[in-house]
């Protein structure tokens, strides 16, 4: 299988690009999308329609494209990738968990032995019950994916193919394991704090009290510096969501929770994932700046499973990206040189992969990977 | 860097040169925005992480203080708790002392009834014998004489022939030894039944029936009484050396008195294993009376004299003794508002000294 890149801040840019990727005879089956919530998802659309490529595509809080961090732009993969040995899954509702079983119920029905890369919309889902609604089908799917971004404007984030876009639903390449090699791993770095605390009111990622203090208010007593969290979103990125709260779930998982809005009313916070009433939490900090070669490290062993992988997918947390700035693109160059085979990923508001010595979660602050083969 | 990208463009060099200037001049760039990132960063983060630090070590510090203000109430909790909990065992013992008085006192009262009620019986028909002693030894006098008489008369007359049958009868029967055997046993009726009015008497005044009513009593008949009813395990092996002195009556309850001398005379005799001494003294002293009780005994050590008025603790075998007498005995006297000491000396004996007061008020 073969897998070229391509990028642009608007259609034409990506015009010119694809039809260059193609010049060689390169065939591309099914481009994966991940573009910014400025940039003109119809044109995108009707132009991969018009080539009879397959899309699977969502919107982003920012794009990676093989060693470089862009903003406000198209990253494109395309992948001649037969067509037998993947399918799309598109599905609309608000009822997060019953998608996510259609899902596994789909993937069982195409492949007998079945992977599953999903990206989901909506700025306020449970992505949990995603990771639930699949497992429940069947445990034993690997699931991979991320929740798509919005440029932290947050209104509403999208996931779009062919003839299919949505704010409230999902898409997933289910791919078929007998024929396309595909393994994953989530890695965060982030390192708890201070004494331990208690969720003392919360209602799935709504968190309305944290040892019987407003949420907002606990948090803004520790990480605000500067600015009024009456702006909302843009301070919480800026200020809260590089120190998620550290959770350890009833499954054994400990994972990260990063905050993502405030509801000033109710002097809550709105987090990147569900944190049960009663949860006991730790505050956590962004790691050292050694964290990039700790990370390619991490990742490398992935090696071992596939040495010469023919495409690398990277889930990176928004969060994560504010935590490291322009050091990002560090790690994504990182990331790349451990195989040198083309990279694309995007900023998440969420991740959904597998961490070391655990099993399949939602993540927050984590850079998940995936790398896929097609065997010979 | 606008500035300095026009200084390269107007530089007057090649465009391969100038493009490697710009390629120079973006990794500057970055290098800039990355140690400006990361200053910043460092400072947001030292900040935020001293926030969290220091909120933690002051809620660790307001948990310790917590955590040492229910370790404090605690032991507080703790040391009411032991002290309920003495006061409890305390209660407990008393009770159980209580209990075991009442039980000897009820077995007592019940002894007192039988007591008083055999004496009763049995004071009837010995005073009868005892009233018919006299009349009966001037009778059989009266008869002795008179067989006397017909004996001399029949020596004067000569008339041992006509009364030969008599004679060889009085020869057979040895009537001169039963003449003086009737006697003698008239002797022992007498002294019998003098012992058992004393035994009578003693009993009677004993077991007393007027236990919970204070009275006045006096110790020394109190003591006789006592040794009357102890006199068949002493009588083999104790000499009893009394020394009564002239002493006043006292308010009492005589029956629980008594006891107290029961119970100490008993051990007294019991401490004696062969043969010995058991010396009784009274007198009056400051408006007491004292009764010394001293015996030649077997004398006991330090310990067991530290709990020989501990309730239950007995020296004697398994069965023979309750280990409540001498317990007992300490309640009866405190109650009478006085006081019972001992003295005693391993193999030399031991005293018992009470002190009673005359008066109670």
């Amino acid at each position: 299988m073969k897998a070229k890149n391509i990028h642009g801040e608007n259609i034409d840019e990506i015009k010119s690009k694809f039809l260059k990727a193609v010049e060689d005879g390169f065939s591309p089956a099914i481009a994966i999308v991940f573009c910014s919530i400025i940039q003109d998802r119809k044109a995108l659309i009707d132009f991969f329609n018009d080539k009879r490529v397959d899309i699977f595509g969502c919107t982003t809080a920012g794009e990676i494209v093989d060693n470089e961090v862009i903003e406000h732009s198209t990253v494109i993969m395309l992948l001649d990738m037969k067509k037998e040995n993947y399918k799309i899954f598109c599905e609309e509702s608000e009822d997060t968990y019953k998608i996510s079983n259609d899902l596994a119920l789909f993937a069982k029905a195409a492949f007998p032995d079945p992977s599953i890369i999903v990206v989901s919309s909506g700025l306020t889902i449970d992505a949990e019950l995603i990771i639930k609604g699949v497992q429940d089908c069947d445990a034993h799917i690997p699931l991979y994916g991320g929740l798509a971004g919005d440029d932290l404007t947050m209104k509403a984030s999208y996931v779009f193919s062919n003839n299919y876009e949505t704010s409230t639903g999902l898409i997933a390449l289910v791919l078929n394991n007998e024929k396309i090699n595909v393994k994953g791993l989530a890695t965060s770095g982030w390192d708890n704090i201070g004494i331990e605390k208690t969720i003392t009111k919360s209602v799935g990622n709504v968190v309305y009290s944290i040892d019987d203090e407003p949420a907002v208010d606990v948090f803004v007593k520790y990480f605000q510096f500067t600015e009024s969290v009456d702006n909302k979103a843009e301070i919480i990125a800026a200020n809260f969501a590089q120190y998620p709260l550290q959770l350890k779930k009833q499954n054994g998982n400990v994972v990260l929770r990063a905050p993502m809005m405030v509801d000033i009313e109710s002097r809550a916070l709105i987090f990147a994932g569900g944190i049960p009433q009663g949860s006991k939490v730790k505050f956590s900090v962004p790691p050292g700046f050694d964290l990039i070669e700790k990370t390619a490290d991490r990742v490398s062993v992935l090696k071992k499973s596939i040495a010469d992988p023919d495409a690398v997918l990277m889930f990176s947390c928004k969060a994560r990206h504010i935590a490291l700035g322009p050091m990002t693109e560090d790690e994504a160059g990182k990331i790349r040189s451990i195989w040198n085979k083309p990279l694309i990923g995007f900023f998440t508001y969420g991740e959904i992969g597998t961490a070391k010595d655990s099993i399949c979660d939602f993540h927050n602050e984590t850079c998940s990977m995936v790398i896929l083969e097609e065997k010979k | 860097m606008e500035k300095l990208k026009e200084i390269i463009q107007a530089l007057p060099i090649n465009p391969e040169e100038k493009e490697q200037l710009f390629k120079e001049l973006k990794v500057a760039q970055k290098n800039i925005d990355a140690a400006d990132f990361k200053y910043h960063r460092t400072l947001v983060d030292k900040a935020a992480i001293t926030n969290v630090l220091n909120a933690s070590i002051e809620e660790i510090e307001h948990q310790k203080k917590i955590i040492e203000n229910a370790k404090n109430e605690m032991d507080l909790q703790k040391k009411m708790i032991e002290e309920k909990n003495t006061a409890l065992n305390t209660l407990l013992s008393d009770l159980r002392e209580a209990q075991q008085q009442l039980v000897m006192s009820e077995k007592m009262a019940s002894l007192g009834q039988l007591t008083a009620g055999i004496a009763h019986e049995i004071n009837n028909p010995i005073n009868f014998v005892s009233a018919n002693i006299k009349p009966l030894k001037e009778d059989l006098a009266d008869i002795l004489e008179c067989i006397s008489r017909y004996d001399k008369v029949i020596e004067e007359n000569k008339l041992e022939p006509a009364f030969i049958t008599v004679q060889q009868y009085k020869e057979k029967t040895d009537i001169k030894f039963s003449m003086q055997e009737v006697q003698d046993l008239l002797r022992g009726i007498e002294e019998g039944a003098n012992r058992t009015s004393e035994i009578v008497k003693g009993l009677r005044n004993f077991s007393r029936l007027d236990q919970n009513v204070i009275k006045k009593a006096n110790m020394n008949e109190g003591i006789e009484s006592t040794l009357t009813l102890l006199h068949s395990i002493y009588k083999d092996k104790v000499e009893i050396v009394k020394d009564f002195g002239i002493i006043p009556e006292v308010d009492c309850y005589p029956g629980q008195v008594n006891q107290v001398f029961m119970n100490i005379l008993s051990n007294a005799v019991q401490a004696i294993s062969t043969t010995g001494k058991i010396f009784i003294k009274t007198w009056e002293e400051n408006n007491t009376v004292k009764i010394s009780i001293r015996d030649t005994g077997s004398g006991m050590s330090d310990e067991t004299k530290k709990k020989i008025f501990d309730p239950f603790f007995t020296t004697k075998d398994v069965g023979k003794g309750t280990g409540l007498g001498l317990s007992i005995s300490y309640g009866i006297i405190e109650k009478h508002k006085g006081k019972i000491e001992v003295n005693s000396v391993i193999g030399k004996g031991t005293e018992f000294l009470i002190n009673l007061p005359i008066h109670q008020k």
